[in-house]
């Protein structure tokens, strides 16, 4: 189908900065995720620490 | 030519009573639009002009819609929408009530599995625009965080006190380390006489301008990552001497600035074209 349009091409409309807006989103959902596994897993206020054990590759919850 | 199939998807989620009209930043000529601050010329159809007119007036979608298809297919008045949305000149007015049904439209359609694009935003080439479309960028990490502080909170595991104070050092390292990114391409452009507009297209930011000499394109493509990173810098100084998570936070910002130099995407993919273009026109042209 023919286009009715011809954009000037001496400008390029990208959008395609997000870097670190994206990972920082990231980062807070992951935490978030991590607490929210620690009140599932503990109970209503009832989370000790939360930790990450980087020799075991994996988070640590304790419940008081 | 054949349709822009990337403009056909771009179209925006628009319901039928929600009132359109153009940006003022465009002009409309006699065959062609121009995109005002950066003289940008678009060829158009004449019929497509004349849908483009009745747009600059404004009306509801519906009626637009409906005027539209009287003179062109369904097809290139969605490729002339998504046009127009991928360049910010599109303006959708809602009133309260119109944005609360929208937005419970897009969920529903979301929770379907419909795929909705978002609109693109303009905001203008001056320090306010950078600072206004990096606050609306930054919106989702700002909720999200005021969410998991409360989440913490409740998890009790550490004191409100200081959860409270590294969401806050988060969000406003955040936003001032992409304000200081972003200024930086925007002055450096504007230093060498470009006329540039920012584009905001939900968590994404783009800086546009005219085609630049290659040794600029890539000169603008560093400066931005390396004063992000500067600012970042001055945030772990101050955090080593006072506040510890300042300086971690501001450790993790200014890798994710260093990490927008690689070859993917934003500036690391702008910095290799313009690397590649001028390899090549160095090859096609040795004299240089």
């Amino acid at each position: 189908m023919q286009s009715l349009l011809s954009a000037d091409p001496l400008v390029d409309y990208s959008v395609n900065e997000a870097g670190p807006i994206v990972l920082a989103l990231a980062f807070v959902i992951a935490l978030g995720g991590v607490s929210a596994a620690a009140i599932i897993i503990c109970g209503w206020g009832r989370v000790k620490s939360i930790g990450v054990n980087w020799s075991l590759h994996r988070v640590e919850i304790l419940c008081r | 030519m054949s349709l822009d199939s990337s403009a056909v998807a771009a179209v925006p989620f628009i319901l039928p009573n929600e009132r359109v009209t153009l940006h003022r930043d465009i002009r409309v000529l006699r065959n062609c639009v121009v995109d005002i601050p950066l003289s940008a010329t678009h060829q158009v159809h004449p019929q497509a002009l004349r849908i483009i007119k009745s747009l600059q007036h404004g009306n509801s979608y519906a009626s637009l819609c409906k005027s539209a298809q009287q003179t062109v297919s369904e097809l290139q008045w969605m490729e002339l929408l998504g046009f127009l949305n991928q360049r910010g000149l599109l303006r959708v007015h809602r009133t309260f009530r119109q944005t609360v049904v929208h937005y419970g439209a897009a969920a529903k359609a979301i929770l379907l599995g419909v795929r909705i694009p978002r609109g693109y935003y303009r905001h203008p080439g001056t320090f306010r625009g950078v600072f206004s479309a990096t606050c609306f960028a930054c919106l989702p990490v700002a909720l999200s965080t005021l969410m998991v502080v409360l989440l913490v909170s409740i998890a009790g595991s550490i004191q409100p006190i200081h959860t409270v104070g590294a969401g806050a050092c988060l969000v406003s390292m955040l936003v001032c380390s992409v304000v200081f990114h972003e200024a930086a391409h925007l002055y450096f452009l504007r230093w060498h006489g470009y006329d540039v507009v920012i584009l905001r297209h939900g968590m994404r930011l783009g800086i546009v301008h005219r085609n630049m000499p290659h040794n600029l394109n890539v000169a603008t493509a560093l400066i931005g990552p390396l004063c992000g990173c500067l600012f970042c810098l001055v945030g772990i100084l101050i955090g080593l001497n006072s506040y510890q998570p300042l300086a971690w936070i501001s450790f993790g910002i200014a890798a994710t600035h260093l990490g927008a130099l690689l070859p993917w995407y934003g500036d690391g993919k702008s910095l290799t074209r313009a690397l590649r273009s001028q390899k090549g026109q160095y090859e096609t042209n040795p004299s240089d």
